[in-house]
């Protein structure tokens, strides 16, 4: 197989916020085995927002659908704390409709990622939504 | 969009076949039920037009069977009685519409529209996307009021998509909707048929209408896109895979493979939770069943179909996805069908049931082919090697040669899964010294058993002295030289050794991808301690390689790791170090290594290291299995 020669300069890291575990596992193991990146993780907004706060991600990927504090307050609070509202959060979603796109849009999220993800390719997803890949 | 026509007058199965294709319809056509049934579980049709009149399975029995085997899409009697209760048994047996002949084919294609608009809930006939339109009837495409010119195929490329904007098709699906048996292309036709829409799109303002999903194939892009309101340069909600830009890390193909991979294998660690959504999705059904489905448990139930629905394809089962999203669209309704309901779960669960679909997002998993080892004897004593090859009873093959030049070149073609050498013969050839240098140099691989005869102790120990890893006196019964075959080849199954990596400098990495490959041996590397894990689970390794000094987790750490798994805790660990003191070796081997070696090394120091300590696993396990 071939071996990436060239060590990332630049490693990224990403916070994951998903109630559900297997996501939270999968969204990690793909970004780490695929970009070598730094992931974290939180299993509520609560804890992800703590997290966002205190790690300074890069960008968060956070799941719209939770029990509790749901992804949309989770962005809310993201982008109301001076600590987090840098950050650029892409939201993950298993359904996405035109007008509850447009409601995201006007919360502030970078764009939406439809669940299931290619494990694969999650990574340059969030490259190239984030210009990440021209920088 | 693809239709079945089950009809067995030719005329008019001819007549609607014409009229449908200049609709841009894909018409399979069947002449009696048994083919049409076959025909619709072989194709995913979008529809399927039913005489009701057709010999050996007429078509309401065909459309009963249909629906028995869980079949969705809509059905179309078509019926000369004009009595209700062909209707009736026609609609009862899951029929969607029907219609009288004598009618016009127009009347037909209409019914058919009408039936295809169904699962969009919307009651306008033209299909639109921005200020795009599609008039089914019309066979028209326009933009902003102008015409747009497309091809027959892009146009039933065009209508797949917008009537199914939720859906991602791959191009196995494309073509399985699009074209018949007859003329189906390969799958790079499709991908230039979507070029070319793309560009015909494009032309008109409509520039990345069709969003490419990385490894899944295709899908509409929503007409209403996001907006940005702060970055200066807009990004693209979902990149598309023909786009080119630089990226600093690219991440390999197979390391794409192996995340796709480690996916699959994390099925069982999720499994449960999974199933449990199942759970919550049956409970609610029982409480439709009784009557009692309140809204607590269809909304959990919903909730479940929506969490199902956005993971179960990462471990590989794509096909449950949509299911998913049909399940959570059902449970909305207070008051959801309970047959529909009771359909969706059934293939749902047979679905998880059925083998995971390791092809999901591309990925192929590297399929070694199954090849039976055969044993190949070395013996100029034609009366013991007729012998063996008339009274053998080994599953294998075996091949025989007195010849060491004709071996060498089996050797090279054709390699064998144990080589039973006479040593007397060898002893005697002029090249038999040549012979065993070569085979010892370049297939160390092959277990090498040797004839001893006379059988003594000299003789044994020049056995060994020639590089035999199994000795047996040749005037043993032949059963038991046999089965003691068997018992090496089974031991040495030449399945491929897979080796985990883990060094943090690129050059050790480069170095051990450049030799261990050529000795058979499966190669992954991970240049950073933290993705370890999740590799380990994946490739399953049989020898792990540590690098001792790395940042943030050191070898060291990782061993201790590993020797603290249950599952992992006796694979053979080996390091490499450029230390040599006392101190460090000694906590190497106290953290659970099983070998070291030293830095720089050569190809044949890692590749012995790594054959002799499997070679040793290998008899350990065996000794603690007759314990």
């Amino acid at each position: 197989m071939s071996i990436p020669l060239t060590i990332p300069m630049n490693i990224k890291r990403i916070l994951v916020i998903d109630d559900e575990a297997d996501i939270r596992e999968i969204a990690s193991m793909s970004l780490k085995i695929t970009k070598q990146w730094e992931v974290f993780t939180a299993a509520s907004g609560a804890e992800g927002v703590a997290i966002a706060a205190a790690e300074q991600p890069d960008a968060i990927l956070l799941d719209v659908i939770m029990p509790g504090v749901d992804g949309l307050a989770t962005l809310r609070s993201l982008n109301t704390n001076s600590a987090t509202q840098h950050i650029p959060v892409l939201l993950l979603t298993a359904t996405v409709r035109a007008a509850t796109r447009q409601q995201y849009a006007e919360l502030g999220a970078k764009a939406v990622l439809l669940k299931p993800f290619d494990p694969g390719s999650l990574g340059n997803q969030i490259e190239e939504v984030l210009s990440w890949s021209k920088a | 969009m693809r239709i079945l026509l089950v009809e067995d007058d030719d005329i008019l199965s001819q007549i609607l076949t014409d009229h449908l294709t200049t609709q841009h319809y894909v018409v399979d056509t069947a002449g009696d039920g048994v083919t049409g049934f076959n025909y619709a579980q072989a194709v995913a049709y979008d529809l399927i037009v039913l005489d009701v009149n057709l010999p050996q399975l007429d078509g309401i029995q065909l459309c009963q069977r249909l629906r028995q085997s869980r079949y969705t899409a809509p059905i179309l009697l078509l019926t000369a009685k004009g009595e209700s209760s062909d209707k009736v048994m026609g609609l009862d047996a899951g029929a969607d519409d029907y219609v009288v002949k004598p009618c016009t084919v127009e009347e037909i294609s209409a019914r058919m529209r009408a039936l295809l608009r169904r699962p969009n809930l919307v009651g306008s006939p033209v299909l639109t996307w921005g200020n795009l339109c599609l008039d089914p009837v019309m066979c028209e495409v326009t933009c902003d009021g102008q015409p747009l010119s497309l091809s027959p195929k892009e146009y039933s490329l065009l209508e797949l998509f917008l009537r199914n904007p939720q859906r991602t098709f791959s191009s196995g699906s494309i073509l399985e909707h699009l074209w018949s048996f007859e003329d189906a292309p390969s799958e790079e036709t499709i991908r230039s048929h979507i070029k070319r829409l793309r560009r015909k799109l494009k032309a008109s303002g409509n520039d990345d209408m069709i969003d490419t999903v990385y490894g899944m194939g295709y899908r509409l892009k929503s007409a209403f896109p996001l907006s940005v309101p702060t970055s200066s340069a807009q990004p693209k909600l979902f990149p598309s895979a023909t786009d080119e830009q630089g990226s600093k890390f690219i991440a390999s193909p197979s390391a794409e493979n192996e995340a796709r991979a480690t996916a699959i294998a994390l099925w069982q660690q999720f499994k449960q939770p999974m199933l449990d959504r199942i759970a919550l999705l049956n409970r609610a059904m029982v409480a439709l069943e009784s009557g009692n489905l309140s809204d607590p448990i269809r909304q959990d139930a919903a909730h479940a179909a929506h969490k199902l629905a956005g993971s179960i394809a990462m471990f590989g089962f794509p096909a449950a996805t949509q299911l998913g999203r049909d399940l959570e669209q059902l449970l909305q309704f207070p008051d959801p069908s309970l047959t529909h309901f009771k359909k969706l779960l059934d293939e749902l669960q047979d679905i998880l049931q059925s083998p995971i679909q390791e092809t999901f997002f591309g990925l192929q998993q590297p399929s070694d082919p199954i090849t039976q080892p055969y044993l190949l004897v070395i013996d100029d004593d034609t009366v013991f090697t007729q012998q063996l090859q008339t009274e053998g009873n080994l599953g294998n093959p075996i091949k025989v040669t007195s010849d060491l030049t004709e071996a060498q070149l089996l050797l090279v073609t054709d390699l064998p899964g144990v080589i039973l050498i006479d040593l007397a013969f060898l002893q005697s050839s002029e090249d038999g010294t040549a012979f065993l240098e070569e085979l010892r140099e370049q297939f160390s691989r092959i277990p090498l058993v040797g004839l001893s005869y006379p059988d003594n102790f000299v003789n044994r120990l020049a056995g060994i002295r020639l590089g035999c890893d199994r000795l047996i006196a040749k005037s043993t019964p032949l059963h038991e030289i046999l089965a003691m075959m068997q018992d090496v080849l089974n031991q040495y199954a030449t399945r491929p050794i897979k080796v985990l990596a883990v060094d943090d400098d690129p050059v050790i990495l480069e170095q051990l991808n450049q030799c261990l490959p050529l000795q058979g041996i499966h190669l992954t590397v991970v240049n950073t301690p933290d993705a370890f894990w999740y590799r380990l689970e994946a490739t399953q390794p049989d020898l792990v390689i540590l690098d001792v000094e790395m940042p943030a987790v050191s070898g060291i750490e990782l061993c201790q790791v590993i020797r603290s798994d249950r599952t992992w805790g006796s694979l053979p660990i080996l390091f490499l170090t450029a230390r040599q003191e006392p101190e460090v070796i000694s906590q190497l081997y106290k953290a659970g290594a099983d070998d070291y070696v030293s830095k720089p090394f050569t190809e044949s120091e890692i590749v012995t290291r790594i054959l002799n300590r499997l070679a040793r696993n290998r008899l350990l396990q065996q000794a603690h299995s007759t314990i």
